[in-house]
């Protein structure tokens, strides 16, 4: 990870602002201290015990998917950037000290990590290198999560008639055969999008008719929003920051477009860059489609935002062209979120089954995710160190869970993966392993 | 008869952990977290859960922007792990809806439930 003095800037102002839009409790990243907000906008909480639940609930995710998926890929995400700086908006007294805490977050992590990574390239086995094995499994895995979230929410047989609908689109892409030639497609990404379609007709066919029965929610809802609104040009700076942050390839969104992203900026054919990136939009557009009514209903009922909004910032900002598009295009895609967010929620209550299949997707996306990582991680360790390694590594994992997972499945395979190849270094300097490609 | 309503994420491994331990002597239905919610909030249900990542994002937070922030807890973060007596305070002082990290719902399901039927049966 080279060092570059745009990229701590970026990286500062955007920790400053979201510490900020935290401070005024106009905005967090973490879905779970939104409905807790309001305690302290409307006086019942102190900022102490604010923070220190906000601490509570973060902790675990900083410390281990915040800190495994930016070793393993060398870009930053927003569990290591946000929640952090959600903690320290609620923490601080004045808004000048929020501003500052966030802005020396940005700048400790930026440092800290170039640290680390230079420390780790002298490694004699290279690990970090091998961690690259865990995107191809994550890029097929990921593109499987409609099978799940539709067997979840309609059953078994409409799972596997979709599982061979989706089999067949799979093949038929990679064959080459519905697509012209010079159109670049990742089989996934037709999975993805047959998938996903099924999911939402399942869906909608189930409600038809249907009408909401409960009403009356609205009222609240109508002061709260306004809190919202007029909070936009705020988040509007926050889009556009954080959007050429993901554009420049400092950062990525979330666990399903990191690894991707991270293949996609280190390949050597421009094409396959371009297919990888376009792959990392979809999948990113449609994990944000499953937090549309979490975060919608959030918001609404708190009248408190999500710094980086609805998540469709980040695929715009990995397809436009440049930093200043993605800016701009950032900046554009937050406010038009926010002015929608009332008419989305509306919308929700409308389709009960739509707002179910929010939650069979994100059930659905860690289930595969979880699998991915673990698979690729295995791979990886085997790359580092054939068998000694993989012996590690699932001895780390299983301690994990006999311990009753202190650190969440999702990272425990990356962060397994990085302390078994520690572990192997340790072993080749003391002379009790050697790798078998020297 | 103790009526559940469950949201949030894995809600079939919820339910599955809620009958293995209450059986006959509970109720569940299975919902979004919204209208899991309102079903308490309606007294269509005596309790929710819910799970997710961190144990109060998905799994609470529209739980708490309905019935309240005081009527809800989180029982096991991520990376944390339910403690029984804890659990049976929240229950005696309460609180009608309980969320939890995905990890820890095999072990703190168990414990809601059998506190709440502990409490419901000194009632």
């Amino acid at each position: 990870m080279e060092f570059s003095l745009l990229k701590m800037v970026l990286v500062a102002l955007s920790t400053a602002t979201t510490a900020l839009l935290s401070y005024y409790g106009r905005a967090v990243f973490h879905d779970g201290i939104r409905p807790i907000m309001p305690e302290f906008i409307e006086g019942r909480m102190k900022r102490p015990e604010l923070a220190s639940i906000s601490f509570g609930l973060s902790v675990g995710f900083i410390a281990s998917v915040g800190i495994a998926f930016t070793l393993s890929t060398q870009l930053l995400n927003p569990w290591l950037l946000f929640l952090p700086t959600d903690i320290l908006g609620v923490f601080a007294t004045r808004a000048w000290l929020a501003a500052l805490l966030g802005g020396t977050w940005g700048v400790a992590v930026v440092a800290g990590i170039s640290v680390v990574h230079s420390a780790l390239t002298v490694f004699p086995i290279d690990f970090i290198g091998a961690l690259g094995e865990l995107s191809s499994p994550v890029l097929a895995g990921f593109a499987l999560f409609p099978i799940l979230a539709i067997t979840y929410q309609f059953g078994w047989k409409k799972g596997a008639f979709s599982a061979v609908i989706i089999l067949l689109v799979r093949q038929m892409v990679e064959l080459n055969w519905i697509l012209p030639e010079d159109i670049h497609l990742l089989p996934e990404a037709g999975q993805l999008f047959v998938g996903t379609l099924l999911l939402a007709l399942f869906a909608l066919w189930k409600d038809r008719g249907k009408t909401s029965s409960e009403k009356g929610v609205h009222s609240i809802f109508e002061k709260r929003t306004r809190r919202i609104l007029q909070g936009l040009p705020f988040f509007a700076v926050t889009g556009a920051l954080i959007a050429a942050m993901a554009n420049l390839g400092y950062f990525a969104g979330s666990e399903v477009s990191i690894f991707t992203l991270q293949k996609a900026y280190s390949a050597a054919d421009p094409s396959h860059t371009q297919a990888l990136i376009q792959q990392a939009a979809l999948a990113d557009f449609l994990r944000g489609i499953g937090f549309v009514p979490l975060i919608v209903t959030t918001a609404l009922t708190t009248g408190v935002y999500g710094v980086v909004g609805l998540t469709f910032i980040f695929p715009i900002a990995y397809l436009a062209p440049n930093a200043v598009f993605a800016a701009i295009g950032g900046a554009l895609m937050i406010s038009l979120e926010v002015l929608i967010l009332s008419k989305a929620g509306k919308a929700l209550e409308k389709f009960p089954s739509l707002r179910e299949a929010s939650d069979s997707i994100r059930t659905a996306i860690t289930q595969v995710m979880e699998i991915a990582l673990l698979l690729g991680s295995t791979l990886a360790v085997v790359k580092m160190g054939e068998f000694t390694g993989f012996s590690i590594f699932v001895a780390l994992y299983a301690l994990n869970e006999v311990l009753g997972r202190p650190v969440v499945r999702l990272a425990a395979s990356p962060l397994a993966a990085i302390l078994t190849g520690l572990i192997l270094n340790l072993l080749y300097l003391l002379q009790l392993f050697t790798p078998a490609a020297g | 008869m103790i009526r559940i309503a469950i949201g949030g994420l894995r809600k079939e491994e919820i339910r599955k952990a809620v009958k293995e331990t209450g059986g006959e002597q509970v109720e569940t239905t299975i919902s979004s977290d919204f209208e899991a919610s309102k079903m308490v909030q309606a007294g269509k249900a005596d309790y929710y859960l819910g799970a997710c990542h961190s144990g109060g994002g998905a799994a609470l937070s529209v739980a708490i922007g309905l019935l309240g922030y005081t009527k809800c807890s989180t029982v096991a973060k991520a990376g944390g792990r339910p403690r029984p007596s804890e659990i049976e305070r929240l229950v005696r002082e309460g609180k009608i809806a309980f969320g939890m990290s995905v990890e820890a719902i095999e072990e703190a399901v168990p414990m809601i439930i059998q506190s709440i039927l502990q409490s419901s049966s000194i009632r």
